[in-house]
């Protein structure tokens, strides 16, 4: 078991081969340094859509507007919201305004709808605007995808 | 005989250890990049609080948004009004986001009318 002694030829071979592996190790070690990784998107976007609904009884004319819409936070929650009109009513003499349906529904990334509330208005006659709130059971702020409202006239002079 | 035996040791000693690093690093998916499983990489919600929009002779003009976020940083937001055809975009950049909701405003261009039956804002945002 009497070996030759390692030539140089050899040993600047190795030397190459070690100094490329170290390079490469530390070429990418660089590349997945955790320090330099974004945090990524669970959810990036939300959607609400504010609806607006004009219409028409005889001789009188109905524009309602939805020109905020507002979640209630408790915590991470939102249990209520808060929905700011804007309309022009016309009424007969006699009658204070047109009776509404408010409503508003929380769906989540799929569609599915998390929760939903509703509250019926009496919008005096004239231009005028006016916050309401509506109740909701409890919901996570982080599951909410889309925010959608709707008004609809419960033809009803109030 | 002795030289041959140790390059062939030093091989594959250094085979072993390529392969090992590139098992590791190939480990797990997207979320997890640069990371064991014990200690994943963040996710961020965004959280929409309120829209509000201002409407000047029926024409959307400007919009408010309160927003917040999951993981506090520095992040571009946007709000896309859309009705029918008419799309507006409101941009806000570098934005310091925690997770107490703050308000952001910004006119609209162009300003799209406001017709039935409503318009839709998506509110969105990336780290900056």
């Amino acid at each position: 078991m009497k070996g030759r002694p390692l030539n140089l030829s050899l040993l600047f071979f190795l030397i190459i081969t070690f100094i490329m592996l170290i390079f490469m190790f530390e070429a990418y070690s660089t590349l997945i340094t955790i320090s330099e990784v974004q945090p990524l998107p669970r959810r990036n976007s939300i959607t609400y859509f504010l609806s607006k609904y004009t219409g028409r009884v005889g001789q009188f004319n109905f524009t309602v507007e939805t020109r905020t819409v507002e979640l209630l936070p408790a915590g991470d929650y939102v249990n209520s919201a808060v929905i700011t009109l804007y309309w022009i009513i016309e009424a007969p003499p006699g009658r204070n305004g047109r009776n509404f349906i408010i409503s508003v529904r929380l769906y989540d990334d799929e569609g599915r709808s998390l929760t939903s509330g509703s509250v019926t208005v009496c919008l005096p006659k004239g231009t005028n605007s006016g916050s309401h709130t509506i109740t909701l059971s409890s919901t996570s702020i982080d599951d909410v995808a889309k925010v959608e409202t709707s008004i609809r006239d419960s033809e009803h002079w109030c | 005989m002795m030289k041959k035996t140790l390059i062939i040791f030093i091989f594959i000693i250094l085979i072993t250890t390529t392969l090992a690093y590139s098992t590791a690093i190939y480990v797990g998916d997207v979320g997890q990049l640069g990371a064991s499983e014990k200690t994943p990489v963040a996710k961020y919600n965004l959280r929409v609080y309120s829209v509000s929009i201002t409407v000047e002779n029926n024409q959307i003009t400007s919009i408010t948004i309160t927003i917040a976020i999951s993981i506090p940083g520095t992040y571009n937001i946007y709000a896309t009004v859309t009705n029918g055809t008419c799309r507006a975009i409101a941009t806000w950049t570098n934005v310091d986001l925690t997770m107490t909701p703050s308000s952001l405003l910004s006119s609209l261009t162009p300003q799209c009318s406001y017709t039935n039956a409503g318009a839709t804002v998506e509110v969105g945002g990336e780290p900056a």
